[in-house]
């Protein structure tokens, strides 16, 4: 049926009221399909205004007569023009404004929800919250990890808009940055080095060596309750769900067995490959590079001016605001107009590390910079080893970058723990110790109570 | 001193866990120390490891400085231990102990200087609820002699429980389960857990698993009350339930499984001992009755084992073997009875195989099978020579030696005509199978998910699947009426139970006859709609199965609820599974179950007839599209007969199916030769593609790839396209689809590309066709993967893409400027596209397009609402395999025209509504989605219907993705993935 429009001439209603009363009108008699649009002339006069109701009939100029017997007898409508019109003859003089009403019953226009943007690298500057964690959320906070490893297990890779999806459908309350963080610490997961992507790690498993644990293993990387059950289901393997002691990370998952022979049996009769390495944490610790090494592995961030923001540097303990002098250390690049980021927060819009010998900006997670900063400045990171009990205490504001933190969690498969300050790594042998000590130059005060 | 006890019976509060924990693990299903004890069963499950972790960290705050540790122990018996240095040692055990019951067995052993310091670890109080004696009397019992041998602080106590009185259950579904006195194998116990106590103590009774004792219908409804009936009923519930459930039994599901493979690899047949012995259960030491009486009940439990009539053996229902089996057994104690000596197992093969009709059964049925069976048979003996004659038989041993050679049977004509005929009906099943795989392939090939089915059968449908058979020279000797009729017809009557159920490759084995009800419905499609009655159905139903029987349903089949209507359910259950949806429903009043097999029919001869007369009255040309035809023929729809217009005026889901018949009978005339003998086999030579758009996040530019559609109704198993001298493998991306091969150019959008199919020969060109517009709608599979392709139309409330020549803009901005769709952005997808741009975030509005003209009319064909009501799903997590992971399902949304609609979710499994109310449209609202299975959920407003299916999937079923390539990030000289270290120039 083609739509045509019939015209009207109005005085002394203002259109907005006349369009209200013609939509209720419209609805009390079910009208809608019939007259589904209204128009009103652009710009009203004091002599009034034309206004034109969209009709739906099988003939142009033929009232249905439905309409004609409820709608057209109403006084609003009294002062009609003959001829019908258009969409095109209309078309100039009527208001795209205000043209339509939702009496016909409409879907409302909703865009798309979109994924969750935001900064892989944003980690917070403050450092992690420290409060003791209530056993219930222990409990709560393991179970979110545990179920976030098997789905990302179950998925193999992905966006880290997609990661983040993820937790935050989880219920978790952690930022998804740390979280991230804490996955690669435990060998669970690794990231491209803009962190753009995801992929969880092959499932690997690697003795732990010395303490109480002396024997037994541990498995990182992709799990499923299919490979838990096969280890489960050996007579000569056991094992062992053990929560993180803050909860801030899957629960891990220790494999006792009488020896590598046994679980390389057992393994070799698993559907898909599982990898079985030397220990993880000290073979790490031997491979790794140099923090100078390790340095020319961060990205470079190309194409930033430094002219267009304003630098904040960092001074050791904050932000200072400087005109940049190419000097290397650790920068908050401010946008010259206060606006939000595309964070959606007012804050910098990153935070670098300037290598003046290189005439690069690089970037990496907050830990890592810092921790750079304060090596090139000549600063040693002050740690307590006790050899007796294999525990390492590193204090908080000098938590290392990631990958030799890595080294130090794969020694005993468990995130660290918090006491007064300092976060309390376990298992760390003389070895490990000293291959860590003299990469990072670490100073080792007399061991006290870590 | 050591104590250690027996708690059987007791509750989880016992260990004197703090609240939080206790109401953790009752979340859990966790409220008694059986149920604890279970967690040693499967304690990599994420429900145990939280129930593992829960009691751990309570114990580990509680207990510091000392370490505890939680462990499982497996081997004979499954122990859940708690250990905390040497201070105690906690072992919940689930051991076989009793020679008919396995006993969960709890010890606890405290190593303290006193009991001062065994009290200060407050482990295992007694609180004050439990000594009051609130709780039923056994553990009240128990929990006083638990308390009185801990203050006694010495030795072993084991409490005695009284056989239940099964009356004290029966009959009432809220009565309280009386306790678990002689505990049940965590097997059964599993499997019970689903029933009400009603349900659960008439099994148990029935299958005797408590005394061993097999009781018929008759004996277990004079034990409650009941009639033969009831009991029958109330089983068949039970079993019902059970095997709804069994998939979700990780245990239970996994001996069953492990009994199934042990099966399949033994011919698909064991000797009842060793399938107990397979089950677990041999170390029960229980005689031979118990074990069958047991096994009896799982075999109810699973519908793909059976034990034969009168042969103790379990097999396989889905292979060949088990129908033969009784067939087979009379035949050999037949054979067996007329010798003259006793024979070996190769002459007992030899004259089998030599006997009339036999040669089918042997070939079907593996001679280690024969044997298993031959071993088993109780009245069958084996001499020192291992030679098998019937128990009670003598022989003279010299006619014994002088007729070795000879053919031992005497009167081998005079084989008994019942065990041939019973022999004859079994050997034919191939066919049936053959025909009703072939048509589950036929229906649902090449169907995209979410996608309505119709089980569209007439005779050039049984003609086309009978040439696709032929050509894979996979023809069943049986026509298939032939074949349906030998499987379900018995003299007059027709009978359904062999054909319950799911066949080996986990179709429903009722399809084919379903399909033949349908056959029935099309032959009386000229009949005026107004008058098809049940009557005149099953007029023609008796003809198709070739009934002597003028009127009336035919025997056997009096009652729809008991015949048809469970298979139709079946066949729609299957479909969910698949992510499709049935079409088939009950009707109203008279016509309620003539209803599905009438509603499957779409295009009946007469609509056929006319559609090709109208093809060639207009001089259709003969290389459109899907589109394009559907457009032409809504044009000329006043020539068309007046159900085909009624077809045409379908904005329901339907649409799509219903486009699909009237484009496959376009097909077959454009083909050239529309004769009935034909159809179908050119049909189809032309491989249709649409557009996948990618689009990288970060830069924003757009590609498109050809994204080829998977051909309907035919599978093949390669599909080689040659695409610039390079040959293209087709891979299927998901089912319609094959995986994007190829960029698309300017030039192929503007105008069009075919490229040649190599193989197979039936497969002529692979098309992208030259289009003036693309519509292209989000994954449905994962909206929020920012991937969109030409999946079909967008449904209501989904923001899509118009791909489309700049010139249809001027269009676009009239459909606007009327309110009948809206979009956020217009931009050019790349420099390279210079004639076309996206509108993008494009949503249609308004139902009422009818007035509005514009140039394009495919435009405002394609973009008008085919449908008044769509159900949307948004957020939740999305299992990597399909579906969302269980209590993180998806909000709901009915987007739609009308105000409210009414709305209701269904569980498919049990039919349990979760929800069933009415909604206002267009706004989102939450179900709770706490169980696995499949969901269906419905729409209904203002006569509208629609329907969308909801997979919720457990976390235990995850199961890890494949390795994938992935770059391993690099520092120094090394390569890192997770704990694996890789030197850097080696090969990660």
């Amino acid at each position: 049926m083609p739509r045509w429009y019939k015209g009207f001439h109005c005085s002394g209603l203002k259109p907005q009221r006349l369009i209200n009363q013609l939509a209720l009108l419209i609805q009390r008699y079910d009208l809608g399909d019939l007259v589904p649009v209204i128009r009103v002339e652009k710009q009203a006069g004091p002599g009034g205004y034309y206004f034109f109701l969209a009709i739906e009939s099988p003939v142009v100029g033929q009232i249905p007569e439905k309409v004609q017997e409820l709608l057209f007898q109403n006084a609003l409508l009294r002062d009609a023009i003959e001829q019908p019109f258009t969409f095109n003859e209309i078309r100039s003089m009527v208001s795209a404004e205000h043209i339509v009403h939702d009496y016909v019953r409409l879907i409302p226009y909703v865009l798309p929800c979109l994924p969750p943007v935001s900064d892989p690298f944003d980690e917070p500057i403050e450092e992690m919250a420290v409060e003791e964690v209530a056993r219930s959320n222990i409990l709560l906070q393991t179970q979110q990890y545990d179920r976030l490893l098997s789905w990302l297990s179950a998925t193999g890779q992905g966006s880290w808009q997609l990661f983040q999806q993820a937790w935050q459908t989880l219920g978790g309350k952690v930022r998804p940055q740390r979280v991230l963080r804490q996955l690669r610490l435990l060998g669970h997961l690794e990231t491209s080095i803009n962190r753009k992507r995801w992929a969880v790690a092959p499932s690997t498993i690697f003795p732990i060596s010395s303490d109480e644990r002396t024997g037994q293993w541990v498995l990182s990387g992709r799990r499923d309750t299919a490979l838990l059950q096969h280890l489960q289901r050996h007579s000569d393997i056991e094992i062992e769900f053990a929560p993180q002691a803050r909860g801030d990370g899957p629960a891990t998952v220790y494999v006792y067995t009488r020896s590598a022979e046994h679980l390389a049996a057992a393994l070799k009769t698993f559907n898909r490959p599982i990898y079985q390495v030397e220990p993880a944490g000290l073979y790490l610790a031997r491979v790794l590079p140099s923090i100078a090494g390790w340095k020319q592995t961060l990205e470079p961030l190309q194409g930033v001016r430094p002219h267009a923001y304003t630098l904040k540097y960092f001074n050791g303990k904050t932000f200072v605001e400087i005109d940049f002098d190419r000097k290397s250390g650790l920068y908050e690049l401010w946008p010259r107009e206060r606006r939000s980021s595309s964070r959606g927060v007012i804050g910098p819009e990153y935070v670098l590390y300037y290598d003046a010998e290189t005439d690069r900006w690089l970037r990496g997670d907050w830990y890592d910079l810092r921790f750079l900063v304060r090596y090139h400045a000549g600063q040693k990171c002050p740690v307590r080893w006790r050899s007796t009990t294999g525990q390492l205490a590193v204090p908080l504001h000098w938590r290392w970058p990631e990958i030799y933190e890595r080294a130090l969690v794969l020694a005993s498969g468990c995130l660290p723990d918090f006491r007064q300050g300092w976060l309390i790594y376990y298992n760390i042998d003389s070895v490990l110790f000293e291959e860590l000590r003299q990469k990072l130059s670490l100073d080792n005060e007399e061991a006290v109570d870590a | 001193m050591t104590p250690s006890y027996f708690l059987n019976g007791q509750p989880v509060r016992l260990l004197g866990l703090s609240d939080d924990t206790e109401s953790m693990l009752s979340s859990l299903g966790i409220t008694t120390l059986e149920q604890l004890a279970q967690l040693a069963l499967n304690p990599a499950g994420l429900h145990e490891r939280a129930a593992i972790e829960a009691i751990r960290t309570e114990l580990a705050g509680r207990l510091s400085p000392y370490s505890v540790q939680c462990l499982v122990k497996t081997g004979v018996a499954a122990h859940f231990i708690i250990h905390a240095d040497n201070l105690f040692f906690f072992k919940a055990s689930i051991v076989p102990e009793d020679p008919e019951n396995r006993v969960c067995t709890y010890q606890w052993q405290v190593k303290v200087q006193n009991d001062t310091s065994y009290s200060s670890l407050q482990l295992f109080h007694l609180p004050p609820c439990v000594t009051s004696g609130t709780t039923n009397g056994v553990i009240e019992q128990d929990v006083q002699a638990s308390k009185s041998n801990l203050q006694n602080a010495s030795g072993h106590l084991e409490v005695q429980h009284s056989e239940p009185d099964p009356k004290a259950a029966g009959g009432d579904d809220n009565h309280q389960a009386p306790t678990s006195l002689t505990s049940l194998p965590a097997l059964f116990e599993s499997l019970l857990t689903t029933l009400n106590p009603r349900e659960r103590m008439i099994i148990e009774r029935r299958y005797g698993l408590r005394d061993g004792v097999l009781r018929t219908p008759e004996q277990v409804g004079e034990e409650f009350n009941y009639t033969r009936v009831q009991i029958q009923q109330i089983e068949q519930r039970a079993f019902q339930k059970i095997r709804t459930h069994v998939l979700s039994m990780q245990h239970s599901h996994q001996a069953l499984e492990n009994l199934i493979s042990a099966l399949e690899q033994s011919h698909g047949i064991l000797p009842i001992t060793v399938a107990v012995q397979q089950l677990g259960l041999a170390s029960m030491r229980s005689s031979d009755s118990v074990d069958e009486a047991r096994l009896r009940f799982l075999c109810e439990c699973d519908d793909r084992i059976g034990i034969p009539k009168d042969v103790p053996v379990v097999a396989l229902r889905y292979t060949a073997i088990f129908d033969a089996l009784p067939g087979l057994v009379v035949a050999i104690q037949t054979l067996l009875r007329k010798a003259s000596r006793p024979l070996s197992a190769e002459e007992i093969f030899a004259t089998l195989a030599s006997e009339q009709c036999m040669p089918d059964v042997m070939a079907s049925v593996p001679r280690p099978a024969i044997l298993v069976c031959l071993n088993a048979l109780p009245r069958i003996a084996i001499d020192e020579q291992g030679r098998y004659f019937l128990k009670g038989r003598t022989f003279n041993e010299s006619a014994s030696v002088q007729s070795s050679d000879q053919s031992p049977m005497q009167h081998p004509e005079g084989a008994d005509q019942s065990s041939q005929n019973r022999i004859r009906s079994t050997s034919i099943q191939d066919s049936y199978d053959i025909w009703n795989h072939a048509i589950a392939t036929y229906v649902t090939a090449g169907v995209q998910r979410g996608s309505v089915v119709y089980l569209n059968i007439d005779d050039d449908v049984i003609l086309q699947i009978r040439q696709q058979l032929q050509a894979r020279q996979e023809l069943p000797p049986d026509d298939f009426l032939q074949a349906v009729k030998r499987r379900v017809v018995r003299g007059r009557r027709v009978e359904l139970k062999s054909i319950y159920g799911r066949d080996r490759r986990g179709e429903p084995k009722g399809i084919a006859f379903l399909a033949a009800m349908v056959l029935a419905a099309s032959r009386m499609a000229w009949d005026d709609e107004d008058q098809i009655s049940s009557s005149n159905y099953f007029t023609r139903l008796c003809e198709v199965l070739d009934i002597d029987q003028d009127e009336g349903r035919p025997l056997g089949m009096r009652f729809g609820s008991e015949a048809e209507e469970p298979l139709w359910r079946e066949w729609a259950i299957w479909l969910s599974e698949k992510g499709l949806i049935s079409t088939a429903r009950p009707g109203e009043g008279a016509k309620r179950y003539i209803n599905y097999p009438i509603s499957q029919t779409i295009l009946r001869r007469a609509d056929r007839d006319r559609l090709i007369r109208l093809f060639y009255a207009s001089s259709y040309s003969r290389d459109w599209d899907i589109d394009k035809l559907l457009r032409k023929v809504r044009d000329e729809a006043n020539y068309l007969t007046k159900h085909l217009r009624m077809l045409l005026a379908d904005r329901s889901r339907r649409a799509q199916a219903i486009a699909e018949a009237i484009y496959e009978v376009y097909q077959d005339w454009a083909s050239g030769d529309a004769s009935i003998q034909t159809r179908g086999q050119v049909r189809g030579s032309t491989l249709y593609a649409g557009l996948w758009r990618s689009e990288d996040v970060l830069t924003g530019v757009v590609e498109y790839f050809l994204y080829p559609r998977s051909p309907r109704h035919k599978q093949f198993d390669t599909i080689i396209v040659d695409i610039d001298s390079q040959q293209y493998s087709l891979i299927e991306e998901r089912p319609g689809w094959y995986q994007p091969i190829c960029t698309v150019t300017a030039q192929h959008l503007n105008q069009g590309v075919q490229y040649p199919i190599k193989q197979p020969a039936e497969l002529l060109t692979l098309v992208l066709p030259r289009r003036d517009f693309w519509i292209l709608v989000p994954d449905p599979d994962n909206p929020e993967s920012g991937i969109y392709a030409s999946w079909g139309t967008a449904p209501l409330g989904t923001s899509f893409i118009i791909l489309c020549r700049r010139e249809l803009l001027t269009d676009l901005e009239r459909l606007r400027a009327e309110r009948l769709i809206e979009w956020k952005v217009v931009e050019q997808p790349s420099p390279l596209f210079a004639e076309w741009v996206e509108v993008r975030n494009c949503m249609v509005l308004s139902p009422t397009w009818d007035g509005v003209e514009i140039e394009h009319r495919d435009l405002h064909e394609a973009l008008r609402p085919r449908e008044r009501l769509s159900i949307g799903l948004a957020g939740g997590l999305r299992a990597p395999r399909g579906g969302w992971l269980v209590d993180l399902g998806p909000s709901v949304t009915i987007f739609g025209f009308p105000r409210v609609a009414e709305v209701r979710v269904v569980r498919m499994g049990d039919s349990q509504i979760i929800i069933e109310e009415t909604k206002p449209t267009n706004q989102s609202f939450a179900v709770v989605w706490s169980t696995p299975g499949d969901y269906i959920i419905e729409a209904v407003a203002e006569n509208y219907v629609t329907e969308r299916l909801v997979k919720i999937v457990d976390w235990d079923e995850l199961e890890a993705a494949p390795e994938q390539d992935f770059e391993w990030p690099q520092i120094g000289e090394i390569r890192l993935a997770g704990a694996l270290i890789r030197a850097a120039d080696e090969e990660a």
